[in-house]
């Protein structure tokens, strides 16, 4: 597949993107916004320039125009945290009906609204929304279910038919194994973007027929959209027959990530389906950052992003959230601190979890990832682990700020304690 | 969720250290190091899982680089089930007691040992971590039942009964005892160990290759702490390669603002210190300093 460009952007800025990311994406966003030359001159180190990074089509994404819904939305730089101990019992079960206080308490701090009227700000009755959980630790470190029950309270109150509410995430099992059921919510789609089969992951020389077409392709192949993409230029491992351990390892990747090319594809789910998304991620680390909201859609909105972690990293989770798809439909980020996990992260570790008991509301996915990033580098230094505090950690934010879409710098952030 | 559910999980993860998946097939067979014989009212619920060199990307995706960087030879996974509870001993046997000890440091956390287990080890009612010899040793408990606890400990004991005690080089003698905060040593042979401490450069760049073994803790608390690392070469000449390439290709944004001969001093991006000094075969790197140290 050769075709570059989001689907609705204009042609004609390929020049534009090779400088900007010949430069790195952090001088590459100086570029954007304003003064290249000025910008690259005092981020540009004396020993050398930055290392040259893979190529993306962000500016494609940038050009795209912005409604009235983009990030990042009406609070900008406002944070909205609320804590009750009572929230959770002594086993760590959440009490529902304090969560949903929880909720609405910091509804109202970030909106200064009754919940029906911040209801009206946000959505229609004809909107279909799609409320994005993290799945992954199941019943540790996962999306609480009794949150998603307040917030589906919340779309109901307001008017939202339940069948206009979509739980979604990009793995059908993990979605399942964390409770997201028709079962559990009925009337309520629980949607994923694709289906691994792990059996065949575990024995690559056995049966691949879960998930392999005889066609060559993946059966979750069709659930992606060929128009909208994040495009970088690096790919996933080839398949190679005549090497058996090479080829086997692209299977591998293949299984897990959909395609293996350059191209990473937005799901329909997003692009065709849903109006509104509200992201519930879960308040967590990963080595030196954290995994919270930028990351729960950055990594999870997608697929083939196992070829991003090492070139770009973070960075994929600011960039993939400037894409319209996101960019326009994501109104509420209600971050899952009730349980939070400050070290071996984006793995599930019990050992390092604590009852934080709190939910952090924000419009703003970058503000909210500040915001916990310091929480949770805090808490780290309490815990005796050792902690890198390296700007790079937290790069991807003010790239994020310097592109438009939130608030990463701490001065300027607005941060609520409820 | 038991623990080979949550690995399974766990190897979708969009890891930051990020490695493409490798081919990771558990293989059968060759369980040393699971528990000979399962405590009283225990019984192993299914074959063992062992996982050998690069296999153990299959395992725990985004967390197999530091065990390869110390040296890893296999492990293996064994649940264990009581009526309706289960735990998951996970053995990893090191190339060496000292490959072992850089795993315990980088992962224990805060020790909060407990009795019954006569081995180092730091134990919750989630999870039990414990060293000897050349094993680094879990027992995870999925449903973080705090009466399970003795039951960890019971499991973890039988699992290290057969493992020699042999003692790692006393490496850590190289760090001064003086203001040394407890429990923040560090062994380092590689890039993967470094970074949660400090960001001296890209890649390797104090040149350990996977042979040195460098150490690090923490001295002094809050502001006035800091973080110090000494890399024993062992060859002089080494040493000096090490750091000419340390100070070539120091972190963009880590300012060196005096320089002689076989030392230099630089800024952070917090406005704290740090310094760098070759003293024969040995490398010392003070960082995170409030105050401009001397060359000297």
């Amino acid at each position: 597949m050769t075709k570059r460009g989001y689907r609705s952007m204009a042609e004609g800025l390929e020049t534009s993107r090779r400088s900007f990311l010949k430069l790195g994406g952090a001088v590459g966003a100086g570029m954007v916004m304003g003064n290249p030359a000025a910008w690259a001159a005092k981020h540009v180190s004396k020993r050398g320039p930055a290392p040259v990074r893979p190529l993306t089509n962000i500016d494609e994404a940038l050009a795209a125009p912005r409604g009235p819904h983009a990030l990042p939305g009406p609070f900008p730089g406002r944070v909205a945290e609320v804590r009750d101990a009572a929230a959770l019992a002594p086993d760590g079960t959440p009490d529902a009906a304090a969560v949903r206080a929880m909720f609405e308490r910091g509804l109202a701090a970030l909106t200064g609204e009754t919940p029906g009227a911040a209801w009206r700000r946000f959505f229609t009755p004809d909107d279909v929304v799609g409320i994005k959980v993290n799945p992954v630790g199941a019943g540790l470190i996962s999306t609480r279910l009794e949150l998603v029950d307040a917030v589906v309270a919340w779309l109901e109150a307001g008017g939202l038919p339940r069948g206009n509410i979509v739980i979604w995430d990009r793995f059908d099992d993990m979605l399942r194994d964390a409770g997201f059921t028709p079962e559990r919510f009925p009337g309520i789609d629980c949607a994923a973007l694709q289906t691994m089969d792990d059996a065949a992951y575990m024995d690559p020389g056995g049966d691949q027929s879960g998930w392999l077409c005889p066609d060559g392709t993946h059966v979750s192949a069709g659930s992606f959209d060929p128009d909208a993409y994040y495009w970088v230029e690096v790919t996933g491992p080839q398949r190679d027959p005549a090497d058996p351990e090479k080829d086997a390892a692209a299977c591998q990747y293949l299984n897990q990530h959909v395609f293996n090319g350059e191209h990473s594809y937005f799901g329909k789910l997003l692009t065709r389906r849903l109006t509104k998304i509200i992201n519930l991620p879960v308040v967590k680390n990963t080595g030196n950052g954290i995994s919270v909201a930028t990351k729960n859609l950055g990594y999870g909105a997608i697929c083939n992003t196992g070829r991003l972690h090492q070139p770009i990293s973070f960075e994929v989770n600011t960039e993939v959230l400037a894409f319209p798809c996101l960019r326009e439909k994501l109104v509420l980020n209600v971050a899952d601190g009730l349980v939070a996990q400050y070290e071996g992260g984006p793995m599930p570790n019990a050992a390092f979890t604590w009852p934080l008991a709190a939910l952090f509301v924000a419009t703003d996915p970058f503000a909210l990832d500040r915001v916990c990033h310091d929480l949770l580098v805090a808490k780290r230094k309490e815990m005796g682990i050792a902690v890198n505090e390296h700007p790079i950690f937290t790069e991807y934010l003010r790239y994020g700020e310097r592109l438009g879409l939130g608030v990463a710098d701490p001065s300027r952030i607005d941060h609520q304690r409820v | 969720m038991a623990g080979s559910a949550l690995a399974r999980r766990a190897r979708r993860l969009p890891a930051v250290a990020g490695i493409l998946l490798l081919a990771g097939t558990a293989s059968p067979g060759g369980a040393a190091g699971i528990a000979a014989e399962a405590p009283a009212d225990w019984a192993a619920a299914g074959a063992p899982r062992r996982f050998v060199g690069q296999d153990l990307y299959g395992h725990i995706d985004g967390g197999a680089e530091l065990f390869h960087e110390f040296g890893f030879r296999d492990l293996t996974v064994q649940d264990y089930a009581r009526g309706e509870a289960t735990l998951t001993v996970e053995t990893y046997r090191m190339t060496a007691p000292e490959a072992a000890l850089g795993i315990y440091l980088a992962k224990c956390g805060r020790e909060t040992p407990r009795p019954g287990l006569a081995a180092r080890h730091t134990a919750s009612r989630w999870q039990v971590t414990a060293l000897r010899g050349d094993v680094f040793l879990l027992v995870n408990n999925p449903a973080g039942d705090e009466a399970l606890l003795p039951d960890m400990l019971r499991l973890a004991s039988a699992a290290l009964a057969d493992v020699s005690a042999d003692a790692p080089a006393p490496l850590l003698d190289r760090l001064p005892a003086a203001g040394r905060v407890p429990g923040s040593e560090r062994l380092l042979r590689g890039p993967i160990a470094l970074a949660p401490l400090f960001t001296l450069g890209p890649g390797d760049v104090l040149g350990l290759g996977g042979e040195t073994y460098a150490v690090a803790a923490r001295y002094g608390e809050g502001a006035e702490g800091h973080l110090r690392i000494v890399v024993p070469y062992g060859d002089r000449r080494r040493a000096a390669h090490a750091f000419r390439g340390l100070r070539r290709g120091l972190d963009p944004f880590l300012e060196m603002v005096a320089a002689r001969r076989r030392a230099f001093v630089f800024r952070d991006y917090h406005g704290r210190f740090g310094r760098a000094a070759l003293d024969g075969d040995t490398l010392t790197i003070l960082a995170d300093l409030a105050a401009q140290p001397d060359l000297d």
